[in-house]
């Protein structure tokens, strides 16, 4: 039985998780920053949050488990894209705990991450991927070894474009599940520009005009006509790939999946290209130690770790420059 | 009567008769998952703008004739090109890529901007020994060179995805052709990396801590 740990720290979540080779979380523990009402996340303020939380979150993930750092075989740590001092706070552990007790250490692209524990647990073979999260909106498909990208915003990206617009009505990032109930109290449709570029999107024009509509229209309308053409955008991108690609398979991952009405919305772009909707329950959606924990033992499998003084941490990392073995 | 034998992503392509000719009716139907003002507006535009743009391009490269128009039924019937696709051949003969320049080039000369100039929408009729350019939905009259970019960045990003192996060689031909029809395109090609860098963690940086 080979048991890894996982630990995240890209953005506003500190989570570690132990995952077992069958795929079975042990344990999947976090704790989240919240910024105060109206701002985003300060990168000093989340680092310092997760450096406080650290040692109590891995701690825990352990004793849930019931094992301790002898039993692990390997740590697995989330090197990037994201937050560089908060990067640095899991990426810092992890090398302590890999290089004092002489485990393998193995540096994990954030992404892969979401959609590898998204396969895992959707029982996925080989899906299309809508990557939705704060940093990621990408549609994906893996072809030779890599995950390689179909369409993807050229500005924005979809968790972007909603939690800004929650800073202008006051809200905390993140803001999606406030947005979302919001929204579902908005009945009338305010037109906005809709820009579908090939299988790219662009959000920058649609923040730019609801701010600009906001003095003449009430929030709830203007939050569920953002949703409404954001996801469309998304829908008819995720479409053409599977007219072009013939998955059978869509897969949603990232924090953005977690909203219903988005999923509805993908439960009908697939039942109309006679394709299975795959998503992941809400708990393991959104950024979480188990995505980590898990892409670390495929990594394990096919034998690749770094050296504790050759760890790094990457604020900036395209997920289609990353290798993952096991997709060729 | 009509057979349907293609589901794209924004519309139903049906093959039918129009008078003594073969014709493909491009039916945009109703999203359910859309809003329907939306979903209406949408489907006006680009019926509206495919139309009109299958002819205005007809100076430069080959398109379909379009033989009649209903906004009411979001539908395009137009002259059935009985063609392979490019995405079908080009693995086998990644040389075309040099075709899918020219023919963007020519296309770019006149001011239109493609849209969605995938693989799929190029296709060749042996029997007229003709390349077609098709799905005209996205296309748009633009000068800016930022807008030809977007277009030769799709291109890059659809051959990266479908033909991975022959990427290079294909992308090669691609910008020789388009540079051979073009010649005030030279900028066009740097604002390709303008875009790119532009996207998300498009700048890889790695350091050790």
């Amino acid at each position: 039985m080979t048991l890894g740990l996982g630990i995240e720290s890209t953005a506003h979540t500190f989570s570690a998780s132990v995952i077992d080779d069958s795929g079975k979380i042990r344990s999947n523990v976090k704790s989240v920053y919240r910024p105060p009402s109206g701002s985003g996340i300060h990168p000093r303020e989340a680092s310092r949050h997760h450096a406080e939380v650290a040692p109590s979150v891995v701690l825990s993930a352990l004793k849930e488990s019931s094992i301790n750092y002898r039993e692990l075989d390997f740590i697995a740590y989330s090197a990037g894209p994201g937050l560089g001092p908060c990067l640095r706070v899991g990426a810092t552990i992890s090398r302590f705990i890999a290089a004092y007790y002489d485990k393998p250490l193995i540096p994990v692209h954030h992404g892969v991450g979401h959609i590898e524990l998204g396969s895992l647990l959707t029982d996925a073979n080989d899906p299309l991927v809508l990557l939705l999260s704060g940093g990621h909106t990408m549609v994906l498909a893996a072809v030779n070894g890599r995950w390689r990208v179909f369409g993807e915003t050229l500005d924005l990206t979809l968790g972007q474009l909603i939690d800004q617009f929650g800073r202008t009505i006051g809200l905390a990032s993140p803001a999606g599940p406030t947005v979302e109930k919001i929204a579902e109290k908005g009945s009338k449709y305010v037109d906005m520009p809709y820009a579908v570029k090939g299988n790219d999107l662009s959000f920058s024009g649609l923040l730019t005009s609801v701010k600009r509509k906001m003095p003449e229209e009430i929030q709830e309308n203007l939050a569920f006509s953002l949703q409404e053409t954001a996801f469309a955008m998304l829908s008819e991108v995720a479409e053409r790939a599977l007219a072009l690609l013939h998955k059978k398979e869509l897969l949603v991952v990232g924090g953005v999946a977690a909203n219903a009405r988005l999923r509805q919305m993908l439960e009908l772009v697939s039942d109309r290209h006679g394709c299975k909707l795959k998503d992941v329950p809400a708990e393991y959606a959104g950024d979480c130690g188990a995505q980590i924990a898990w892409t670390g033992w495929l990594y394990f499998k096919s034998g690749y770790s770094v050296k504790p003084e050759k760890a790094f941490v990457s604020q900036s990392w395209r997920i289609d420059e990353v290798d993952v073995p096991w997709r060729s | 009567m009509e057979k349907l034998i293609a589901r794209g992503a924004e519309a139903d392509i049906y093959l039918g008769r129009w008078g003594p000719l073969s014709a493909i009716y491009k039916v945009r139907t109703a999203k359910q998952y859309m809003a329907e003002e939306l979903d209406k507006k949408i489907r006006r535009q680009r019926t509206v703008r495919e139309a009109r743009m299958l002819r205005a391009a007809r100076s430069a490269v080959d398109t379909p004739h379009v033989l009649y128009v209903s906004q009411k039924k979001y539908t395009i019937v137009m002259e059935y090109i009985n063609g392979k696709r490019m995405l079908d051949i080009i693995d086998k003969s990644p040389s075309q890529g040099k075709v899918m320049g020219e023919i963007l080039g020519r296309l770019h000369m006149l001011n239109i901007i493609h849209g969605d100039p995938n693989t799929a929408n190029f296709l060749f009729d042996s029997k007229k020994n003709k390349w077609y350019l098709v799905d005209f939905g996205l296309s748009y009259i633009s000068s800016r060179k930022e807008d030809m970019a977007v277009d030769l960045h799709l291109v890059k990003e659809v051959v990266y995805v479908q033909h991975p192996t022959s990427f290079k060689e294909i992308m090669s031909g691609f910008y020789d052709g388009y540079m051979s029809v073009s010649g005030k395109m030279a900028g066009i090609v740097k604002k390709i990396d303008e875009i790119e860098r532009r996207g998300r963690y498009a700048r890889n940086r790695s350091f050790l801590f």
